[in-house]
């Protein structure tokens, strides 16, 4: 079958199907005598006979660009993996002399230590209890070790919006809403915010963080998160107007 | 499906029907020495709910039941890439039978239905894990005996009945997983019969294909 990468089209695939990846061959008459590199992303595994399979269930998408072809599956999924410096709301769930255990979704729970906040020092231990929650960094993620926290930016010695998330209400979302969320031309956020005003923090491990004035409003907010998980961004709106309109007090 | 695990899936076939459930990968619970491997490792439970059958089923394992789960986990392991979990992580799966129509069946149903949920679940799959089953029976006993694909509970029970097969099989990579024949068959009768399930298997790949392909989360395969 002739692959041409111009006319691709994102289409979705599930384990075990093959990728038709052209391995560019090199032509003389190009200007580089190298071909474009093919980098291969998240949900591919390139077997040792050379071809491409896909393992994870999703949406096979490509992007040219012309230092090379990057292919990947994208999918949504509930169970988080952690990368080195995703933004994600955790709760205590261990506090000793010098760290706290952080539970973020993930298969182990993460170490957060106790000096990795602004302006703590040996003595001056930031105040979390069990139970609290925290918006960090992933500082270290690696298949083989427990993931690392900080709540400081390492160059400038500042919180930077990381800290102990007081009051409110956590809720948990799919990966793919968390990550929406934080993009600035989704609906939902702005919506709700032109009616009252509340604060969220938004965790890529699928975790909200909901705080308003009034209780009904940080349902409403958490009952749009909930009702707008893996629907069109179309419907999204309609959504948001809906839960307003039912919810009392709001 | 199953609104608190990671992934979950729903299958009937026939008269089956099974629920899948998928949790993970998550924190082993620590053993009590260090011999054990850090490596990580799945899980597998079948159980057929009490009310699945005419007879009510007790709500412990009994022996079918734990060898059905074991055959779960033979036919589930040569797909899950180990190497993308995390160390001393473990992905449980559970596997639920609402109805049942032949063990051979179900337990073939159960283990389609488990690899959909893994696959729900964002666990990396080499391949989906088809199961398909089929029973021995001659039409009468002077006739050659028929391979029966996806045999009732009356047609596996059947007193001529000579023997069943369970078998799992990985379509797109053209192999089979795991293979479990009960009885007295003769070679040649085998020899059709995994001919006969490795086309059924290929052709409920494609069906559950297109379920996958065609929704968005929350698989339904029927």
């Amino acid at each position: 079958m002739d692959t041409d990468t111009t006319s691709f089209r994102p289409r979705p695939v599930i384990p075990g199907d093959t990728v038709p990846i052209p391995i560019a061959t090199p032509n003389p008459s190009a200007e580089s005598s190298a071909p474009p590199p093919v980098r291969i992303g998240p949900g591919l595994h390139r077997r040792p006979d050379g071809s491409v399979v896909v393992v994870k269930a999703g949406v096979l998408c490509c992007n040219e660009a012309k230092d090379g072809a990057r292919w990947w599956v994208e999918s949504n999924f509930k169970r988080y993996v952690p990368v080195q410096g995703d933004p994600v709301v955790g709760q205590i769930t261990y506090k000793s002399a010098d760290f706290f255990r952080v539970e973020i979704g993930a298969a182990h729970q993460a170490q957060l230590s106790a000096l990795a906040f602004e302006g703590a020092t040996k003595r001056n231990r930031p105040p979390l209890e069990v139970g609290s929650l925290v918006y960090a960094r992933v500082s270290v993620a690696h298949r083989d070790m427990e993931p690392e926290l900080e709540c400081v930016d390492q160059t400038t010695g500042r919180a930077e919006g990381f800290g102990e998330l007081k009051g409110g209400f956590m809720i948990k979302c799919s990966l793919g809403m968390a990550r929406n969320l934080l993009l600035p031309k989704f609906p939902l956020l702005p919506t709700l915010g032109t009616r009252f005003p509340f604060e969220t923090a938004v965790g890529v491990n699928g975790r909200v963080w909901i705080s308003a004035a009034t209780e009904p409003r940080i349902a409403a907010v958490a009952r749009c998160v909930v009702l707008a998980d893996r629907r069109p961004w179309g419907q999204v709106k309609g959504v948001v107007e809906g839960v307003v309109g039912s919810v009392e007090g709001v | 499906m199953v609104p608190a695990a990671n992934g979950s899936a729903f299958m009937e076939a026939g008269k089956i029907k099974v629920m899948a459930a998928v949790y993970g990968p998550r924190q082993r619970p620590a053993s009590a020495g260090s011999t054990s491997s850090s490596s990580p490792v799945l899980l597998c439970d079948f159980k057929f709910a009490p009310f699945a059958s005419p007879s009510r089923r007790g709500y412990l394992k009994d022996s079918s039941e734990r060898a059905a789960s074991l055959s779960l986990l033979r036919a589930l392991e040569p797909a899950v890439r180990y190497e993308a979990l995390p160390e001393r992580s473990a992905v449980d799966v559970f596997v639920t039978v609402l109805e049942e129509d032949g063990v051979q069946a179900s337990v073939a149903s159960a283990i389609t239905c488990a690899s959909v949920a893994l696959a729900d679940a964002g666990i990396e799959l080499y391949d989906l894990v088809i199961g398909c089953s089929a029973a021995f029976l001659p039409s009468s006993p002077d006739t050659p005996t028929n391979v029966l694909l996806d045999p009732t509970v009356v047609e596996s029970t059947h007193p001529s009945c000579t023997g069943s097969l369970i078998m799992a099989a990985m379509p797109s990579l053209a192999e089979v997983a795991h293979f479990e024949l009960d009885g007295s068959v003769s070679g040649e009768e085998v020899g059709e019969s995994i001919d006969l399930a490795l086309d059924a298997c290929a052709s409920l790949h494609g069906a559950v294909k297109a379920v996958i392909a065609g929704s968005g989360s929350g698989d339904t395969v029927s």
